[in-house]
């Protein structure tokens, strides 16, 4: 009888947490011999800075509204997949391929992003994380034009969970390198462009506000650098780019914003504060110069 | 008598499960959310409101937002058909409000942000109802 009841009891447990246990086999198999300690700070505090980070894609919708031409040259190459044997590249490299993804999903490019999806689906199975990455539904979407929204929509939720998973799983380094090979890539982009236009204003106010991202993304490689040794390299490699943005200044002017009602009942917030970035010509060349360097440490 | 304990047991195992899945289905609400985004805006992030309940009443996210850009929250519950509170209240780095979904005793299910300047916003979201726990999702997009 107490078999029975002790049989029960498992059998309960056993499909509340079966999935759970095949997935967490797949992905401590993958992991590097090299142990990651955990951070000295709270996960709920690296959480909280990893969702302020904004999405790349952000990036990529400025520069086609702005008219300015795809050029996939700016991108790393889909098939240099290979390179990245570490879990550490693997996640940065993960990063870098999904702001190109987006890149080329923005631009239409199918081809382009085909490529880049399958080196993203091939990275994401080695960290035992494809489960997450939906790459039919994506391909479907990615070869037909007509559903450019909801391909963005499905690729970003996708990269979402990805980052909610590693987080819960804990292994939130992985979520933190992803994020900040994903951010490496948008600057990048948007120094490169910066530097081929004429009209350069916009670009140069772009670049100056990412400072606000560097500093959280510094922040999170902080609490990692007595943890993980991978992260004290790019931490490194981090300190020539917090030098590069130094000088640059965010000034806030504060303006009671005007709150209305629009036609659908929604609360309409305009904000009139305003803020003004503070750059000269040589901090632009600095940033990009130490943007190159790092992501050239990345994707070697 | 054994074979009917066993066959119980078969069917309580089952029971749990039902009723694990049915307690949040958090992920329609969060569908919901993206396909009241209306066109021209990208999907951004979903911030799952299901932590809130009359313990605990508070929840707070942080996103950094852009000059020039106009961001969509649209919040997704159980409790919207009902008028039963949750209030999304928008404050900016230095923790001014901005605007809220709930004002004059009503409360709307979408706010609409344009933005002034580049920065670090708070999104607090507070439940003002008495369910044990609610169930719904909140979703940003930018256009």
């Amino acid at each position: 009888m107490r078999k029975l009841l002790l049989g029960l009891a498992l059998l309960v447990g056993f499909s509340c947490t079966s999935k759970k246990k095949s997935s967490e086999k797949e992905f401590m198999a993958s992991l590097d011999t090299l142990q990651v300690l955990s951070p000295s700070v709270s996960e709920e505090a690296i959480a909280e800075i990893m969702e302020q980070i904004p999405s790349p894609l952000e990036v990529s919708l400025l520069l086609k509204e702005t008219g300015v031409k795809y050029n996939n040259e700016l991108l790393n190459n889909p098939q240099k997949i290979s390179k990245y044997n570490s879990s550490y590249k693997k996640a940065l490299n993960l990063g870098i391929y999904g702001t190109d993804l987006g890149y080329s999903n923005i631009y239409e490019e199918n081809q382009d992003a085909i490529e880049y999806l399958g080196s993203i689906k091939k990275l994401a199975d080695e960290m035992s994380i494809g489960q997450f990455f939906d790459f039919e539904t994506i391909k479907g979407l990615a070869t037909n034009s007509k559903n450019l929204d909801e391909l963005l929509t499905v690729t970003t939720e996708n990269f979402n969970n990805i980052n909610q998973y590693l987080r819960e799983q804990n292994r939130s380094s992985q979520s933190v390198l992803f994020l900040t090979g994903g951010w490496i890539e948008a600057v990048n982009i948007l120094c490169q462009i910066e530097k081929q236009v004429d009209a350069k204003e916009l670009y140069v106010e772009k670049i100056g506000e990412q400072k606000i991202i560097l500093e959280n993304i510094s922040k999170l490689l902080n609490f990692y650098q007595n943890s993980d040794p991978n992260i004290v390299e790019l931490k490194t490699a981090f300190a020539s780019l917090e030098k590069a943005f130094e000088n640059v200044k965010i000034n806030y002017t504060y303006v009671e914003p005007v709150i209305s009602e629009g036609d659908d009942g929604q609360v309409l917030i305009q904000d009139n504060s305003t803020t003004e970035v503070v750059i000269s010509p040589k901090d632009i060349v600095n940033i990009r110069a130490s943007v190159e360097e790092v992501r050239n440490q990345i994707i070697q | 008598m054994k074979k009917f304990i066993f066959i119980l047991g078969i069917a309580m195992a089952g029971i749990v499960n039902f009723s694990l899945a049915q307690d949040c289905e958090i992920d329609q609400y969060t569908k919901e959310c993206q396909a009241n985004l209306q066109d021209n805006y990208i999907y951004l992030k979903t911030f799952k409101i299901d932590e809130l309940n009359p313990s605990k009443k508070k929840v707070q996210h942080t996103y950094v937002f852009s000059k020039g850009k106009q961001y969509s929250l649209n919040i997704c519950s159980e409790t919207s058909a009902n008028q039963e509170g949750v209030v999304v209240n928008l404050y900016n780095s230095r923790r001014k409000l901005l605007g809220s979904n709930y004002s004059k005793g009503k409360y709307q299910d979408k706010i609409v942000y344009t933005c002034g300047a580049t920065g670090l916003y708070y999104i607090v979201y507070t439940y003002n109802g008495d369910s044990k726990k609610l169930c719904g999702s909140s979703v940003l997009g930018m256009k």
